[in-house]
């Protein structure tokens, strides 16, 4: 009898106590949580981006000992499939505040999933910033980003190669694509090098071209394809046809194979964003033999202008991620405008901002060694105030695929006008 | 402490063979829950050990069709490389128009693009170098220049060359950069040849990263048994410890064989200092082998953990069997006990009574048994006492017979006196007290009379001695209130009363008095005859031994010792011409039902 009182005794206790922890849970998570002050960044690139992310949180700390903020360096595409896979199935758990997104990329993202990054226009006014950078974050009059970098382009050219075929400075400003394959042709002929390089699997050019003659795959509204009827489209495609015809392109399967083209001197010039100047700083015995000059313009088109912009990326706050209104505060403090903190990354990072007002960037007045004694950074942030504003749409990346398929067609001979009819078709298929 | 300690002596005396058994039982059920329980917990540790290696088998059959998959990927890579006109055309350097190459490259590089496609060839590292010493490579290598002569001298690319048609598999602590995220890989290599015989137009390599490795078996492994890849040779390939990675083991490789040839579930090796049970799969295609390191102390921990609920179900069996032990046998020896108890008071109380108990057979057999020799042995006892009281009456009557004449003679000598005297009145009242004595006495056949019948009688007596002596000698008779009822042998007091008539005055006394006192001091009854006359020395006793009043005195001793045994007292104590006292002292008896028992 004693026995059995035990057990009940026992028995109320362990349901007591288990009804009571389950009440307790029941308690908790039926509380809204409070605005976490811990926030989390992702970003690609420990030298660029992360490295930038990183000064930001020391400068964000200063001001906020109690915020607590990390810092992930995480592959580009482990990022883009993160992303996927949470803003599909709309869980966020293990998703960061803000992360960092390719401009050409951001578009989709704005698009598929409305509401899902943060209303950042209280922190960033458009009269600000390059309204270039500004455009493929602006859907409905709202800017959901925080520009970063600028993929402003440039033309580095080796002095000394140019110099043996008989051109100075003077003749590399403002030249058009004609003009330039014929330089090509005669530095190829004098020093054997090749005036540029085309990687396989990457259409950097065509985006530089299009966005130079203020044009893309897509219309202002970002969906109506400009491809097929666009002079653009098919100028682009005819100035690749008579680059590589002309016999003045290295081509390569690859961005490694690039790097090592530009270490080994193989190439006259290199047209890229520029950010590839770092990369370029790395041939450490080149010093002094490069020069910038503004990238060629399209002599068939009549807007075009002798400045492009190719890549770059921007900060996003995920809305629906505990510590939303943090992340603003932290992007309004660092990135969305802070000068001085700006100016420190140009020095850190080698960074062109798309920050209109530059009377705070008392770096950008540095003279560069390595390129001649030039003030790249002044002759970038000029070019980039040219920089024509384009909708870059949803599907970049999917249509340079197409167009670089169907470029074969046209190194083959096919009819120009018919090709971006069938690249328009092709490209009107992705989004069914 | 003493009493204490003797009491549990008796007591483990009286439960002696009931504590033999008990112990004989406990040891009994001690020794063979004992066994069962080492027999179970070593045949639960084999079972324990079988169970997981069967599983970790799986597991590591798993890993294997993982790295088949990976293997299949691999040579699908190789083969189109081999094949691919596009990867021909980029190995043989062929040059032909701007237009061409740049084509050549287009579908080189989709070709490449296309071959990422899968998990298990996206991010590889491919490295190709051509005949003319020219090398490409994708991903991961920005930045910086691999060198063909270093992967062209390397083993692996000798192995390729060697043996132009395989696909070679070569753990490479460095890497094909000998920078940190090449660390402990896996280099694949091929080589590419067109036209047999000659020498290859390039080789192929690319990397299984350490990462990758353990792609392959992480997921798997687990705190009791950790998954690892290791080479022919016994060489870590990979482990989830990193400081394993490029170590030796030729101890676990024996096993690793062992396991292998003989088929059989695992075998056990040291490892690191520890005991540890191998299970092993090979994976002859790449030299490597998929090994499962089965941790002696968890696989321990685990059968103790399970050994917990053995021990403890053993356990309580073993306490119910002995609870039911202790019973069963506390019910069977209990009524032995009981008999033994009883049997054991009989010696000590001397008492002879029946039993009652409950048991089994033999028990009841005995009780019959014994009960039946007590009643014998009560109805012998009875007989026998009935035999030694009738004796004893016998001797008591025939003793009292012998008073009664000795005192009638004295007493007619006296009334004879009276009458010579010419005291007619006097002894007329002599015969009347006479007679009154002799009914009391003889005519009453009770044997014990109260003191107060006694005291009376003693008073006729007296007043029959005054008529002989006359009255110069006085009396006093007097006794407690609480001796009035109590009982006393007939005429006890008689004897030494006449003793101190005749011969404690043998000259004329001034004052000569006797004093008779009865009194209870505790159990005992005392009698005083107290005389303040001549005393007697030793001589004298000795002479009137024998004397009338001698034999009336041994007579009352002999009566008190038949009716007391030793419970009786007569002292006499005297000073020669001081007086006598003569002190009877009896067991105090109140009723005469008593008596009779």
């Amino acid at each position: 009898m004693k026995f059995k009182k035990i057990i009940a005794v026992l028995l109320t206790a362990v349901l007591a106590i288990s009804l009571s922890g389950w009440n307790a849970a029941m308690a908790s998570s039926a509380k809204a949580p409070a605005e976490s002050k811990t926030i989390t960044i992702w970003a690609w690139d420990d030298n660029f981006n992360v490295k930038a992310a990183n000064i930001a949180k020391s400068y964000y700390q200063k001001l906020h000992p109690d915020v607590k903020v990390n810092v992930v360096s995480m592959a580009l595409d482990d990022i883009r499939q993160k992303m996927n896979v949470a803003f599909a199935s709309d869980n966020y758990e293990g998703m960061p505040n803000i992360v960092l997104v390719e401009d050409y990329s951001i578009g989709g993202y704005l698009k598929a999933f409305p509401g899902v990054m943060r209303d950042l226009s209280s922190i960033v006014k458009p009269k600000d910033w390059m309204s270039y950078k500004l455009s493929s974050m602006t859907v409905g009059g709202k800017i959901y980003g925080v520009p970063f970098d600028s993929g402003v382009t440039g033309m580095f050219y080796r002095t000394d190669y140019l110099k043996k075929a008989g051109y100075t400075a003077k003749d590399m400003q403002n030249i058009t694509w004609d003009k330039f394959i014929e330089i090509g042709k005669n530095v190829k002929k004098k020093t054997g090098a090749s005036m540029m390089q085309i990687t396989s699997g990457d259409l950097t050019l065509m985006k530089i071209m299009m966005q130079s003659s203020g044009s893309w795959y897509v219309k202002k509204d970002g969906k109506t394809l400009n491809i097929y009827g666009n002079n653009v489209t098919e100028e682009c495609l005819k100035t690749y046809q008579k680059l590589i015809k002309s016999g003045i392109i290295l081509s390569l399967p690859g961005w490694d194979a690039e790097v090592q083209a530009i270490q080994k001197g193989q190439l006259a010039t290199v047209v890229d964003g520029c950010w590839i100047a770092s990369t370029i700083e790395t041939a450490k015995n080149q010093k002094g033999k490069w020069a910038l000059a503004p990238i060629p313009r399209m002599a068939g088109v009549k807007n075009s202008v002798n400045a492009s912009n190719v890549g770059g990326a921007s900060w996003y706050v995920i809305d629906k991620v505990n510590g939303a209104k943090t992340a603003e505060d932290f992007l309004k403090q660092t990135f969305a405008g802070n000068v001085k903190y700006l100016n420190e990354l140009v020095q850190q990072i080698n960074l062109v901002s798309t920050y209109k007002n530059t009377n705070g960037f008392t770096n950008y007045k540095k003279a560069s060694a390595f390129f001649s004694g030039q003030t790249t950074f002044e002759s970038f942030n000029k070019w980039a105030a040219q920089v024509p504003a384009v909708n870059y749409g949803i599907n970049t990346y999917a249509i340079d695929s197409i167009v670089e398929e169907s470029l074969q067609s046209v190194l083959q001979g096919a009819n120009i006008k018919a090709t971006t009819k069938t690249i328009q078709e092709r490209a009107a298929a992705l989004d069914k | 402490m003493k009493r204490f300690l003797d009491r549990i002596k008796v007591s483990l005396q009286v439960n002696g063979l009931f504590l033999e058994l008990v112990l004989l039982a406990l040891a009994g059920i001690l020794v063979a829950s004992t066994l069962t329980l080492v027999t179970a917990l070593r045949s639960s540790q084999k079972i324990y050990l079988n169970t997981v290696s069967r599983s970790v088998k799986q597991s590591l059959e798993q890993v294997r069709e993982k790295m088949d998959t990976q293997n299949q990927t691999n040579a699908a890579i190789v083969n189109t490389l081999r094949t691919d006109e596009a990867s021909r055309a980029y190995l043989m350097g062929q040059k032909d128009s701007p237009i061409l190459e740049y084509r050549t490259m287009y579908y080189f590089v989709n070709m490449l693009q296309s071959l990422e496609l899968s998990d298990e060839s996206r991010n590889l590292k491919l490295v190709m170098v051509n005949r003319g010493g020219t090398i490409f490579y994708t991903g991961g290598y920005s930045g910086i220049a691999l060198s063909p002569d270093r992967i062209l001298k390397a083993d692996y690319t000798k192995q390729a060359k060697n043996e132009v048609k395989k696909i070679h598999y070569q753990f490479v602590a460095d890497g094909l950069s000998g920078r940190k995220e090449d660390k402990n890989c896996v280099v694949v290599s091929a080589a590419i040849t067109y036209t047999l015989g000659e020498a290859p137009a390039g080789y192929i390599y690319f990397i299984i990263s350490q990462e990758r490795l353990r792609k392959f078996y992480t997921a798997l492994s687990n705190d009791a048994c950790r998954l690892m890849l290791i080479d022919d040779r016994g060489v870590v390939i990979s482990a989830e410890n990193e400081k394993l990675i490029g170590k030796k083991y030729p101890d676990i490789m024996k096993a690793v064989y062992k396991v292998e040839n003989d088929h059989i579930p695992f075998a056990n090796a040291a490892f690191n200092g520890a005991k540890v049970s191998i299970v092993a799969e090979p994976f002859g295609k790449w030299g490597m082998h998929a090994v499962g390191i089965i941790d002696g102390k968890i696989a321990a921990a685990m059968v103790r953990e399970d050994s917990g609920y053995m021990i403890w179900s053993s356990f309580v069996s073993a306490l119910l069997l002995a609870v039911i032990l202790f019973w069963a046998i506390r019910k069977r020896t209990k009524p032995l006990m009981k008999l033994v108890e009883h049997m054991g008071r009989v010696r000590e109380e001397n008492t002879c009574e029946k039993i009652h108990i409950r048991g089994g057979y033999e028990v009841q057999q005995l009780e019959n048994a014994y009960n039946v020799m007590v009643e014998n042995i009560n109805t012998y006892i009875e007989n026998i006492m009935t035999v030694e009281k009738n004796k004893r009456e016998i001797e008591l009557s025939k003793l009292r017979m012998q008073i009664n004449p000795h005192f009638i003679y004295n007493t007619l000598a006296s009334i004879k006196f009276l009458i010579w005297n010419g005291e007619a009145d006097k002894a007329a009242q002599a015969v009347d007290m006479f007679t009154s004595l002799l009914q009391s006495t003889i005519s009453d056949d009770e044997e014990m009379v109260t003191v107060k019948e006694e005291f009376n009688n003693l008073k006729r007596y007296i007043v029959l001695q005054k008529i002989r002596f006359g009255d110069s000698i006085k009396v006093d008779i007097n006794m407690d209130k609480d001796a009035k009822d109590c009982l006393i042998p007939k005429l006890v007091l008689q004897p030494f009363i006449e003793n101190a008539f005749f011969h404690a005055f043998p000259q004329k006394y001034k004052n000569a008095m006797i004093c008779v006192y009865a009194k209870v001091k505790g159990e005992c009854l005392l009698c005083e005859i107290l005389d303040n006359g001549c005393g007697i020395t030793e001589e004298q006793a000795e002479i009137h031994r024998d004397t009338s009043t001698g034999i009336g005195i041994a007579n009352v001793n002999e009566r008190l010792r038949l009716m007391f045994g030793e419970a009786y007292s007569i002292e006499v104590s005297s000073e020669y011409g001081e007086g006598t006292i003569v002190t009877v002292k009896i067991p105090v008896h109140r009723e005469r039902k008593e008596d009779r028992d």
